[in-house]
């Protein structure tokens, strides 16, 4: 005979086929129990599973050493000696600035990439994920951090242009080029989030990375070491196996660091020391050369001074003597012309003198000339009478003078003959006998010749001449005497004769003196006027002869004082230029000496190397990855319960009411003689394989879909491959178990209730659940204010408390999810709006260089305040430093606004809750809300800021305000100033701009200020990023929020159906009454609708709990979550629950219409 | 059509699968107003089935059903559900109250819905259990439960009372006394009244006696002198 199935057994099945949407209702909510957990369980291991395998394929170190002074060979040797080393790699990495038009705030991390990259290579460490393009192989080419270029735009195959961080450092130094070609993009591993680390350069953010090969790195050392080792491999990188090694491995590197270090110091200090005995000899070298070439300088310039002093002397000599002259000149010039005048008049005075004399001559020369006519006629008369007379006489006379002559002459002496005698002699000779004439007739010696006695005396010989001369005297004397005679008979005439002569003589003198006179004069005037013109002419020539001399002279001294000018302003620039020679070369030579006396005191100061072994926990996206790995874990912990609880509940009303339902059948079996057991076994097997097949459902979907869409989540933050979502089989077998056994135990409670009963019994219907008076009746006021429907309402909800309780479980629970949903977003996404719009009112921040002096800071500061667009304007001293309590170090910046009164129009300092502004004050600090938590320190306590350069400083917290992102203290300049011991740099100006300002166009106009302009940052866009960053959050805020409805939606459906199918024959009487098909819905759905409501209340209540707890948990050091939930959050959450209630009345009123009246003719089952 | 209450070959099938099974096949009666009308027939007979169409539970495939002028077969569901309100009152034989209301407010349950009803607690009065008031179902005995769901069909003033074996749940003395009460309310309210019952024993008290057989009404018997509910023996 054939074995035919178990009876029993195939009732089962057909059960379930019977009750399918049950079964599936069962199932649903079992998977969807599990799903929610496993996946949210899952979500966190994933995370680090997902890190883990990418750290393990990237080979990525475990530790990282970096010294002070770089890694040279020896120090190699020493670390590769080390115990236990897997792999090791030394490389090399220097940070740049990144050239981009004019801006040059892009920090970039420049790692050398090792030439041999043979992905098995042990000692390949850190192998960087290619996205894009390939890995950099020849010098000039470049891999780029693909994050970075996304958001600035470049692509492979760009270029891009580093620049030197720091003034006296150039790329060449550490690079072979400063261009490099992208020809691919990556992710690093040394990288997992955004976090780029930080730098000493720019604005001391790392802003990207590059790979370029390791031969483009001209360095003398390696700059850093990665180690792995042999007992990391396949440890989780988050398990504290591997921490504990991981600090074992750190301490003996440490060690191995110390004795290296104190080796290298030695071998620096030898190498600076003659470093610096080489500068300074070629120091004093140079200094003995420059004092040699300024002494030549200052010679040349005392020299030409000299000589243009010498130059100014004699051109002021020049000038005199020119003056001198030109006035003596003049001044001769002057006395001529007054001597030219004199002379005039005097000749005026004369020629009038002469022409008075000529006019009298002219008048008297008449009269004269008529007297001497007259005498000459007298005289003429009296010649005519004794003239002739006269002239004898006087010839002989004249004769005998010649011979008496002629005797004395020849008294001693001879002649041969009368011819040797001279002519006169010869005269007198013959005329001599002429005398004789004049003796009285008679007298006379007869017959003897004077001439001949003359002759023979004259010729005769001495002897004779006596005789001779007597004979001659003889003769003569006789005529001497008539001679007197007869001159005395003439003497009258003659008298007369004489008188008339000089008479006439006299006169005539007188005329002619008279004429010569006038004619003299006439002569001297004309001679007078000749010489004056000649004067006259002379003078003019002198003038002109001046007046040139004049302009010649000045032109000359002109000249002159010219070329002395300019060999001054020669002298004075050569002077100048002499003094900035001699101050810029003792410059030289002070800098060249504070360089020596600098690397002195450096060497002097050299501590040995530091040498730095870190972990990967340096990188602050490592460990904060961890962070929310856990807090996914946290968060994992609170959702499920919901579900569970809910699952649970769900279970047992079903499973409750599906017992209640088969009674008869079960009484009728026990009637038959089954065992308890079977009985329920088929109940068991029900559930449990409702359980077990939704479990199975809800793992394969959790365990994939929850950390997939979670951690895609947290690759917006962080940077990873793709998620790794394995199926842990120990929470599923856990999971599975849990659901079952968690059905199985809710239907035994169920079933054994029912099954305990005896068959008589069970085969009766059971009596329907007395209807009772709930309390609310006995408040009498409220209830006869209800209408009758209202009543009737009130007493089914009372009358089905297990119902109504899951009802408010299953809403209250998705109400709280959904507003710890909303809120979680609210929380997150408004902390943008609200650090800008509220706190941060600025809207644009001006970095500077802080290497700029206050003045050139004050320049630009005036200059930015003028920009086109700018209203006000703050300068800010925002510095990096720690600030610790016994509780805690944080990172923070310390904010100092150079006028505090203003702040308040740029940064709105208040009071979160009361919204009180906070003033700052001389005697405090105000710290923000966040940092307040962080620190535990509230008003009135006192926190320590780190001053890297000096003391610490000890402030009070004086106010405490709103902020939301990263960590401020707020401080006055005079007490910065009073604390710190220095002044503020004021190197960040905050403005606010005028509306409708164009953003791009007021950076650019801030950049073309001054070179010192290193960004410009405008709020608006770091609001934007800020909420692009937080906004990835928002997935798993939309899983909440799904999850949540889903929850809602099956609680309520099932809940419902329940209901239903419990008063089936209740709804079919009212149908049977009349009631519409709207009015019989609204009968059933009220109640619904009542608890729902409830739930909801009750769930906003909770929500607000839950959301708190999950907005603490999730939020980081750097940021404080809103704490507030906006309104529109329970609008929405309330909304959202009200909204999956009402879907699910509209599909029980379809359900409600199918309802068949003759439901209600049928016989109590 | 002058009668109250006319099926004009009203036939009604039902399909199982390939089965089809005739309930009503050609049933056609009249019933005048005011009269006590007795549908009596075996299980399966087809009388439940006339029930819910004269009911307007259910509709007929084909002829006509007219109530009080018209003709119900051709309502659609709206207009059935307003028959049913207003029309039609309805005895089950299990009472089908609403255990989580007491005597009156079941009774109200029906007088909220229509237009001019009377007073539930006068309509619970006058089927004596004006001291059950505020008792809730699970309070009274079957009999007085039963009082409650005629005064809850009553109390809508309907045009047609429908009872479906009213006194099928019931030990006969209590049966008897809700014949009695279904009877006087016939005769002073001129209420039509219509009993399905498969007991033959109660015909001898009906104005009116449809008896059906297959589907089908075997035959109509007029009854001029009702015997008194009293009377009658089963």
């Amino acid at each position: 005979m054939k074995k035919r199935a178990n009876p029993l057994f195939l009732e089962s099945l057909r059960c379930i086929w019977q009750t399918r949407t049950r079964f599936l209702s069962l199932m649903t909510i079992v998977a969807l129990g599990c799903c929610f957990f496993a996946g949210l369980k899952a979500s966190s291991p994933d995370m680090k599973l997902t890190a883990d395998n990418y750290f393990a394929d990237s080979n990525l170190m475990d530790l990282h050493l970096m010294s002070t002074f770089g890694f040279n060979d020896n120090d190699i040797e020493a670390v590769s000696e080390a115990e236990g080393i897997r792999g090791m790699s030394v490389g090399y990495s220097a940070d740049f600035l990144l050239s981009q038009g004019d801006t040059m705030n892009t920090v970039m991390k420049v790692y050398s990439l090792p030439e041999n990259r043979e992905e098995s290579d042990p000692n390949y460490l850190n192998q960087p994920l290619l996205l894009e393009g390939k890995l950099p192989e020849a010098s000039g080419e470049c891999a780029i951090d693909k994050y970075y270029a996304e958001s600035a735009g470049i692509q492979v195959g760009d270029t891009i242009t580093l620049v030197s961080g720091s003034i006296d450092a150039e790329v060449s130094d550490t690079l072979k080029n400063s261009q490099y070609t992208v020809v691919g993009m990556v992710q690093y591993p040394l990288y997992i989030g955004f976090n780029r680390g930080h730098s000493t350069i720019g604005d001391g953010e790392i802003d990207a990375f590059m790979l370029v090969p390791e031969t483009d790195f001209v360095l003398d050392v390696y700059t850093d070491v990665y180690l792995t080792f042999t007992d990391t491999e396949g440890l989780s990188a988050y398990s504290d196996e591997y921490e504990d090694l991981i600090a074992e491995k750190t301490d003996e590197l440490e060690e191995i660091a110390s004795v290296r270090g104190q080796a290298r110091y030695d071998e620096i200090c030898e190498e600076a020391q003659a470093e610096i005995d080489d500068a300074k000899q070629e120091l004093a070298e140079g200094e003995a050369e420059r004092d040699k070439e300024l002494a030549d300088a200052e010679k040349k310039i005392a020299d030409a001074e000299e000589e243009l002093k010498n130059g100014r002397a004699e051109y002021e000599e020049g000038l005199a003597t020119y003056n001198t002259e030109i006035r003596d000149a003049e001044e001769t010039l002057a006395d001529g012309e007054q001597q030219l005048a004199d002379g005039e008049n005097a000749y005026e005075d004369a020629l009038a003198e002469y022409e008075q004399g000529r006019k009298d001559y002219d008048a008297a020369l008449p009269e004269a000339e008529k007297q001497l006519e007259e005498y000459r006629a007298q005289l003429q008369e009296l010649n005519a009478e004794a003239g002739p007379a006269i002239a004898q006489i006087d010839a002989a006379r004249s004769e005998l003078n010649g011979i008496s002559a002629l005797i004395s002459k020849y008294a001693e002496k001879s002649v041969e003959n009368t011819s040797a005698l001279t002519n006169e002699e010869q005269t007198v000779l013959a005329n001599a006998d002429s005398v004789l004439a004049l003796l009285p007739e008679g007298t006379l010696p007869g017959s003897t010749s004077l001439s001949g006695l003359l002759s023979q005396y004259v010729t005769a010989e001495l002897s004779r001449k006596e005789n001779l001369a007597s004979r001659i005297t003889a003769i003569t004397d006789p005529v001497s005497q008539a001679l007197d005679t007869q001159d005395a008979a003439l003497a009258e005439a003659r008298t007369a004769i004489e008188q008339l002569t000089t008479g006439i003589a006299e006169g005539e003198k007188k005329l002619s003196d008279g004429k010569a006179e006038l004619d003299a004069a006439e002569q001297q005037l004309a001679e007078t006027r000749t010489m004056l013109d000649e004067k006259d002419q002379e003078l003019s020539d002198g003038w002109r002869e001046l007046a040139k001399q004049k302009r010649d002279g000045a032109a000359e001294l002109e000249e002159a004082r010219i070329e002395l000018e300019n060999g001054e302003q020669e002298l004075a620039d050569a002077k100048a230029e002499y003094e900035s020679n001699k101050e810029s070369s003792g410059q030289e030579i002070e800098d060249a000496k504070a360089e020596i006396a600098k690397a002195e005191q450096d060497l002097a100061d050299l501590k040995e190397p530091t040498w730095y072994v870190w972990d990967r926990n340096n990188n602050p996206d490592y460990s904060s990855y961890e962070e929310d790995s856990l807090k996914v874990d946290a968060v994992s912990a609170v959702f499920p319960v919901f579900f569970i609880l809910v699952a649970a509940l769900v279970c047992l009303t079903t499973m409750t009411r599906m017992v209640e339902e088969q009674r008869t059948q079960i009484g009728t079996l026990k009637a038959l003689g089954y065992q308890r057991g079977a009985i329920m076994g088929k109940f068991l097997a029900y559930a449990a394989l409702a359980s077990v097949l939704g479990s199975v459902i809800g793992l394969a979907v959790g365990f994939k879909l929850f950390p997939m869409i979670i951690i895609n989540a947290y690759r917006i933050m962080y940077e990873l491959p793709n998620p790794v979502v394995p199926v842990y089989w120990g929470l599923a077998l856990g999971c599975v178990a849990v659901s079952v056994l968690c059905m199985v135990i809710t239907t035994f409670f169920a079933a054994s209730h029912q099954t305990a009963e005896v068959p008589s019994q069970l085969m009766r219907p059971k009596a329907p659940k007395a209807g009772k008076r709930v309390l609310l009746e006995r408040v009498g006021f409220i209830w006869k204010r209800l209408n009758f429907s209202q009543k009737v309402t009130v007493r089914n909800i009372f009358r089905y408390k297990r119902r109504f309780l899951m009802t408010l479980v299953g809403i209250s629970g998705c109400t709280a999810l959904m507003l710890t949903g909303f809120g979680l977003k609210y929380a997150i996404t408004s902390i943008g709006d609200k650090q800008y719009e509220k706190v941060f009112v600025y809207d644009t921040t001006i970095s500077l260089d802080d290497n700029l002096s206050s003045a050139e800071l004050a320049e630009i500061t005036e200059d930015a305040a003028k920009v086109n667009g700018v209203e006000e304007l703050l300068p800010v001293c925002s510095r990096s430093i720690d600030v610790q309590t016994s509780a805690n170090i944080q990172s923070i910046t310390l904010m100092v606004p150079e006028n505090p009164d203003e702040l308040s129009h740029f940064i709105d300092l208040h009071e979160r809750i009361s919204g009180d502004a906070l003033i700052l004050s001389d005697q405090g600090v105000i710290i923000n809300e966040k940092l307040s938590e962080l620190l535990e320190a509230g008003v009135g306590d006192t926190i320590t800021l780190v001053n890297p350069n000096g003391r610490p400083v000890p402030v009070t917290v004086e106010g405490i305000a709103e902020n939301y992102a990263l960590n401020y203290v707020y401080m006055t300049p005079k007490l910065y100033q009073a604390e710190f011991r220095e002044e503020p740099v004021y190197s960040m100006l905050l403005t606010n701009n005028a509306d409708g300002t164009d953003e791009s166009a007021l950076s650019e106009a801030f950049l073309d200020l001054s070179d010192g302009v290193l960004g410009v940052t405008h709020t608006s866009s770091i609001a934007d990023s800020f909420e692009d960053m937080l906004g990835s959050l928002n997935n798993i805020v939309w899983v909440i929020i799904i999850s949540a409805g889903l929850l809602a939606i099956v609680v309520l459906y099932n809940l419902a159906n329940i209901n239903v199918n419990e008063r089936l024959r209740e709804l079919a009487t009212i149908k049977v009454l009349g009631f519409f098909d709207r009015e019989v819905t609204s009968y059933i759905t009220r109640e619904n609708t009542i608890s729902s409501i409830i739930g909801l209340l009750i769930g906003l209540v909770l929500g607000i709990a839950l959301e708190k707890f999950v907005v603490k948990t999730a939020e980081v050091d750097l940021v404080m979550f809103a704490p507030d939930i906006s309104w529109d959050c329970f609008v929405f959450a309330g909304l959202l629950t009200f909204l999956f209630t009402m879907l699910v009345n509209v599909i029980l009123h379809f359900q409600l219409k199918k309802i068949d009246m003759v439901e209600s003719l049928k016989s109590v089952e | 059509m002058s009668s109250f209450v006319t099926f004009d070959n009203v036939f009604k099938r039902y399909h199982m699968g390939e089965v089809t099974i005739t309930a009503s096949d050609g049933v056609s009666f009249e019933i005048e107003q005011g009269e006590f009308a007795v549908v009596v027939g075996s299980s399966g007979a087809g009388k439940t089935t006339v029930l819910n169409m004269l009911g307007g539970m259910d509709s007929c495939d084909e002829g006509k059903i007219i109530v009080d002028g018209q003709d119900i077969a051709q309502f659609t569901p709206r207009q059935l559900t307003a028959y049913r309100r207003f029309d039609i009152g309805f005895v089950f034989q299990f009472y089908n109250l609403v255990p989580n209301l007491t005597a009156r407010e079941n009774v109200e349950l029906a007088t909220q819905i229509c237009k001019n009803p009377m007073d539930a607690d006068q309509v619970l009065m006058d089927v004596g259990l004006g001291d059950r008031l505020n008792n809730f179902p699970a309070q009274l005995s079957g009999g007085e439960q039963q009082r409650v769901s005629i005064a809850r069909a009553l109390a809508k003033r309907p045009k047609l009372l429908l009872c479906d074996e009213p006194t099928g749940a019931l030990d006969d003395n209590t049966g008897k006394t809700i014949l009695k009460l279904l009877q006087d309310t016939c005769r002073r309210n001129n209420m039509t009244v219509i009993l399905i019952t498969h007991n033959s024993a109660i015909t001898p008290m009906a104005d009116r006696v449809i008896r059906m057989k297959n589907s089908k009404v075997s035959n109509i018997i007029l009854n001029d002198r009702p015997t008194p509910v009293e009377d009658i023996e089963w």
